[in-house]
């Protein structure tokens, strides 16, 4: 992030009373904010609504920011809690209706043969990360993305220091191995076609 | 040393020393199951660092504007009805409060009851008017009738469950076709 950008000076324009001012905090802030959005829940049209939401929730709440922190840090912690909020509120939805109607029931296994045609690297990080529980892939999106301290990650998400690590902990092994399982569904695949799949 | 130290060591990424690094080392050499875990960890690290950054489409700043003005007119419909509404509960709670104070309850309780019965007496009246008149319908006409409107009835049922099944798709549609557009 450019590092020349007044967000003080913005802040305070907006506290009073300039409404514009905001308007160049999104304006610098949107590709990391909506990135966030967009590893969070994986499609861009979420990914748009979200990190807008954010902004506005940013703009209703703003005198609550504390200017002795770095105010990315307190934009994205609210992104991130908008995230959470969504993607628990997706699942509710569509475990409900479909249970009851008995309808259109998905069928959430990736798909293998498109694993092996567009078997790059950024899908299959995107795709792990969305099989990560909720709270767990917000942690490591924070680390690894946006280089947030454990410190970090537990004051955004109101969570302990030590539940941060144990949710970094887990949220690498399920990376892993998931990493790995792919990786032998691509290997068997290519290698020995015939041979029915075990899975 | 156990097999859950090394696990911590290669998936917590605090610094090693020097000899916890070369142990490290040797039972990676020996134990396939850590080895793996090395490996796919190293290369999620790796695919984590290339990932590009997701980028909103043009105009982003512009479409915010709108949604705060929207979003702010929609507040302010909320906030006018709000007080519409306390003002509405406001004067009724003076209406209760003068009547009770104003000693002619009894007499408010006793219009009222009188009022409510001569409804009902009037609602029961028409009731049986109306059953009366059924009854002199033949029979045929009235079960084809009956008939008909269960008939009614289902079908306003199969079209609701249907609106609600193609209102669910859509949403998923809407959902899931910008991903592959992207591509
Ligand atoms: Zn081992």
């Amino acid at each position: 992030m450019d590092t020349s950008f007044a967000e003080a000076e913005c802040v305070k324009q907006v506290l009073e009373g300039n409404e514009d001012a905001f308007t160049a905090i999104v304006e610098h802030f949107q590709i990391p904010v909506y990135n966030l959005c967009y590893r969070m829940l994986g499609t861009p049209q979420e990914a748009e609504d979200a990190a807008q939401e954010s902004f506005i929730r940013a703009y209703r709440y703003i005198r609550r920011y504390d200017s002795s922190r770095p105010f990315a840090t307190w934009l994205l912690s609210i992104a991130a809690h908008y995230c959470i909020d969504q993607q628990r509120k997706r699942h509710l939805l569509s475990v409900d209706l479909d249970e009851i109607m008995e309808f259109g029931i998905m069928d959430d296994s990736p798909d293998p043969e498109k694993v092996v045609t567009t078997g790059e690297q950024n899908e299959l990080i995107q795709k792990n990360l969305a099989a990560l529980p909720v709270k767990d892939r917000m942690v490591l999106i924070l680390k690894y993305w946006y280089d947030f301290s454990e410190d970090e990650i537990s004051d955004a998400l109101e969570i302990t220091k030590s539940a941060v690590k144990s949710r970094l902990h887990r949220a690498r092994q399920h990376m892993a191995e998931q990493w790995n399982s792919e990786e032998n569904d691509i290997s068997r695949k290519e290698g020995r076609q015939h041979e029915p799949q075990a899975i | 040393m156990n097999h859950k130290q090394y696990e911590k060591w290669i998936l917590d990424d605090s610094p090693l020393s020097a000899e916890e690094s070369e142990l490290l080392k040797n039972h990676l050499a020996s134990c396939s199951v850590c080895q793996k875990l090395n490996e796919g960890w190293q290369k999620s690290l790796q695919g984590i660092h290339s990932a590009d950054q997701h980028v909103p489409t043009a105009g982003f700043t512009a479409r915010w504007q709108v949604k705060l003005q929207q979003e702010q007119r929609k507040r302010t419909i909320v906030r006018r009805r709000i007080i519409v509404f306390s003002s509405l509960f406001f004067l009724l709670l003076s209406l209760i409060a003068y009547i009770l104070l104003s000693g002619s309850f009894a007499s408010f309780l006793a219009n009222l009851i009188t009022l409510t019965t001569q409804i009902i007496l009037f609602i029961t009246k028409g009731l049986s008017e109306l059953t009366m008149l059924i009854n002199g319908v033949p029979s045929i006409v009235r079960w084809s009738l009956g008939i008909f409107m269960i008939g009614v009835a289902n079908m306003f049922i199969i079209l609701l469950t249907y609106i609600i099944w193609k209102a669910r798709k859509n949403h998923r549609e809407q959902q899931e076709a910008p991903a592959y557009a992207e591509e």
